[in-house]
């Protein structure tokens, strides 16, 4: 079912060999994404503590997806600053978090961490139906096979958190749903 | 290749065109090779960029697995048409997407990227450059598009040819208007050159031009051009003088041969002159000596020998006289003249030979005395001529009138007849010495040919002219002598003294010495006839005694003669205080000038040529007064 992924996973031979199924293949592609992602997004200053503070990704729901990206952020930096990996619980604060995914099981509990993300620059990527919908900034899917995303650039744009336009440019689909 | 053009103007404009062509390919060559380095650093320079544009673009689609996103931004260099095809590849080297601008991604992207950096093959550049995020090649960018330097260097040549063109056609057109200012005075030069040569004319100049170097050579052409002028004037001169010597030494030459022709036929009549009257008196001679004369009388023939005698002594005194005025020596023994006497003297000496041509003669002469200054002798021979020429050119039984008359302006004497005339050609020249009429009446009227001429010289010596007239042949002759500026004299007694001559040619004591005894008989009997007491000598010596004895009034010595000759006896005889009045005549064979002044210088008072006129001797004697009758005179 996913066919053109090889590029994708040979970034890093760590991911690579983690792939042993078609499951596997996705959720390691989708890690790489959410990885990148740290790329073409901006936070404000106020969210980080110091210049050298790392960039903090939070997984919900996702342990699995927690220990690809920690696999794919071992010993690199993004723009200069390394990268942390925490597994969220339900109780857990949200605070210091910059990227929050939200595996497909809790994708009803992205209205609650939505609101949280108000209060802080907080990028909420999502991977289940009608997530956009209820607040998540980026949406993964799958189409013909390939990992591909959504951006509710309105749900980023609130939240306080800057998306480039480049990735802007290779997204499925972009909604800017002005609020009400 | 062009040919180096002949005239100064073509070479002229041919260099300015050569200089201009040159420039501007050295120009154009310099522009272009400029061009082409700025050409090549823009377009890598631009394609650089467009690579480095994409790569950045792209880096998301790579880093997202999106070929398609990548295919689209690729596919906006269909506005760049210098781009021929873009492709990105994974850092694999695998291809990831790619452009074409003709649409087909095979033939013109690679599937491998090859090495990175900036190729240019032919008219193609390539470049190849990594994409890098974040330190980490993410992929390969990939780049070909023209690289038209070949085609600009064609534009460049294209434009080169056109401006080239157009610069020649107005570098041509500048230098045909400038190289007037270079050429115009040379050509100027040359045409004065060109019309030097055609007209041979030296007086022609170059002008000056406002070109110091040619002003040099003007200068030295003009003064040159002065120069042979001026020698060619002299050479023409030269050539003037010597045509103009060459005529005269060809009329020299003409005359010469026609003087020369003149003495040939005057030798060839002088022969027969003279030989004409010794075959008469030869005749006589032998008639005298015969016994028995057969009817012939001694008197007569006496009378044909006399006549021939002095025919032959006129031609002879005539060769003299003409000889005399050729080499200036004729002296005029002038004194007061009356003109009538010797006009009769004259008519006296031709009457024999009119009458025996049966010619009637007419003399019309003023009847007083006509008085003048002149050679009475030299008058007399001057109407002897003409009358004798008259009678001689007219046929027998004519009719010749003799008239003399003066007035103011002088005296005038015309010889008339009707005889055969003169024709127009020969009356220019009758007067020329040796000049004879035409052949067929020479054979009929013998002579010399000397006595016109020799008569128009006397005339001349007169202060006188000589002129003929007729109107043609047949027609007769007039010949008129006319002196104007003759003194007429007015001395009463000499026409009387003159007259009465004859009478004094007597009662003179008279010695005669001469060697040839039977000259001296003659003469002796002469002088007894005449009434004069006469002794002879036969020989100076015996002449120098006879002389101291005899005391004469007149002596007539011969020159030449033994013991003593006449020079030297005359100068004896001079030494004699009695013999001081004496008039000595030197009679002589020797009739030259130099022989008169001889015998002046050894003191002769006269000098006869033998044979001497008794008219001669006779004129002597009454210039001499009678040492015994000068008291009775007185």
């Amino acid at each position: 079912m996913i066919a053109c992924v090889c590029g994708v996973a040979t970034m890093s031979a760590s991911v690579a060999a983690a792939i042993n199924d078609d499951t596997d293949l996705e959720r390691t592609v989708k890690a790489v994404f959410l990885y990148k992602f740290l790329n073409y997004a901006d936070w404000p200053p106020t969210a980080f503590t110091d210049a050298n503070a790392p960039f903090v990704i939070g997984t919900y729901g996702a342990d699995a997806m927690a220990g690809d990206l920690a696999q794919l952020a071992e010993g690199r930096t993004v723009s200069g600053r390394a990268v942390e990996v925490r597994k969220l619980r339900r109780t857990d604060s949200l605070a210091g978090i910059h990227v929050l995914f939200v595996g497909a099981a809790d994708t009803a509990q992205l209205p609650v961490l939505a609101r949280a993300a108000l209060r802080q620059p907080l990028l909420i990527v999502s991977e289940g139906d009608g997530a956009l919908d209820a607040g998540s900034a980026i949406n993964l899917l799958v189409v013909d096979g390939r990992v591909r995303f959504d951006v509710a650039l309105d749900a980023a744009e609130k939240s306080g958190v800057h998306l480039s336009s480049r990735l802007l440019a290779v997204a499925h689909s972009v909604r800017n749903r002005s609020e009400p | 290749m062009i040919a180096w053009p002949q005239s100064l103007q073509g070479r002229v404009i041919l260099v300015v065109l050569v200089a201009t062509f040159v420039a501007l390919v050295v120009a154009t060559a310099a522009l272009a090779l400029y061009d082409a380095r700025a050409y090549r650093q823009t377009v890598t320079a631009d394609l650089s960029t467009q690579a480095e544009i994409l790569a950045h673009t792209n880096a998301p689609a790579l880093a997202f697995d999106d070929p398609q996103a990548a295919r689209e931004n690729l596919a906006l260099m269909h506005d760049r048409p210098g781009v021929l095809a873009a492709a990105i590849y994974k850092p694999s080297g695998q291809l990831f997407a790619s452009y074409s601008r003709d649409g087909s991604p095979a033939a013109s992207v690679p599937m491998s990227p090859g090495a990175m950096g900036t190729t240019i093959a032919g008219d193609e550049i390539r470049v190849v450059k990594p994409i890098i995020e974040q330190r980490e090649t993410v992929g390969i960018v990939l780049l070909r598009a023209r690289y038209e330097l070949g085609e600009r260097l064609a534009n460049y040549l294209v434009i080169l040819i056109a401006v080239m063109m157009a610069s020649l056609c107005v570098a041509l057109l500048v230098s045909a208007f400038l190289q007037a200012r270079i050429t115009t005075p040379i050509m100027s030069f040359t045409d004065v050159v060109r019309r030097v040569m055609n007209q041979r004319d030296f007086s022609l100049r170059v002008a000056q031009t406002d070109t110091r170097e040619l002003d040099v050579l003007v200068d030295a052409f003009n003064e040159m051009l002065a120069e042979v002028g001026r020698q060619t004037e002299a050479l023409a001169a030269s050539n003037r003088s010597l045509q103009i010597e060459t005529v005269e030494r060809r009329g020299a030459e003409n005359a010469l041969r026609i003087a020369d022709r003149h003495k040939d036929e005057f030798l060839a009549t002088l022969a027969h002159e003279l030989r004409n009257p010794l075959a008469p008196i030869y005749n006589g001679v032998e008639l005298l000596k015969m016994p028995q004369r057969a009817g012939a009388e001694p008197g007569k023939i006496l009378d044909m020998m006399q006549r021939q005698v002095r025919q032959m002594v006129r031609l002879i005194d005539d060769l003299l006289d003409v000889s005399r005025i050729a080499t200036n020596k004729l002296v005029l023994r002038k004194a007061p003249m009356d003109l009538k006497i010797a006009v009769s003297s004259a008519i006296e000496t031709v009457a024999t030979f009119i009458r025996d041509r049966q010619h009637t003669l007419e003399v019309s002469v003023p009847e007083y005395p006509i008085l003048m200054e002149g050679d009475a002798t030299r008058m007399s021979q001057v109407i002897v001529n003409l009358l004798h020429n008259a009678a001689k050119f007219t046929a027998p039984g004519g009719r010749i009138t003799l008239d003399v008359t003066h007035d103011a302006r002088g005296v005038i004497a015309r010889v008339t007849d009707n005889g055969i005339g003169i024709e127009p050609a020969m009356q220019s020249r009758m007067f020329g010495l040796f000049e004879q009429a035409d052949r067929a009446l020479e054979r009929a009227q013998a002579g010399l040919g000397v006595g016109l001429s020799l008569a128009r010289q006397l005339v001349a010596m007169h202060g006188g002219t000589l002129q003929a007239r007729s109107d043609g042949l047949g027609k007769g002759s007039e010949f008129i002598v006319h002196l104007p500026d003759v003194a007429l004299v007015e001395h009463g007694s000499e026409p009387v003294t003159v007259q009465r001559g004859r009478g004094a040619a007597s009662g003179h004591r008279i010695l005669i010495v001469d060697d040839n005894v039977d000259f001296a008989a003659t003469l002796a009997t002469l002088m007894t006839a005449l009434g004069n007491d006469v002794r002879v000598a036969n020989d100076g010596a015996a002449g120098l005694e006879e002389a101291q004895r005899f005391i004469p009034d007149v002596a007539f010595l011969d020159i030449g003669m033994p013991k003593l000759n006449g020079y030297d006896l005359a100068t004896r005889i001079r030494g004699v205080p009695a013999l001081a009045q004496s008039v000595l005549v030197a009679v002589t064979g020797w009739g030259q000038d130099k022989d008169r002044e001889h015998a002046q210088s050894a003191g002769f008072d006269h000098h006869l040529v033998k044979p001497v006129e008794s008219a001669a001797v006779a004129a002597i004697l009454e210039a001499t007064s009678p040492r015994q009758s000068s008291a009775p005179l007185a």
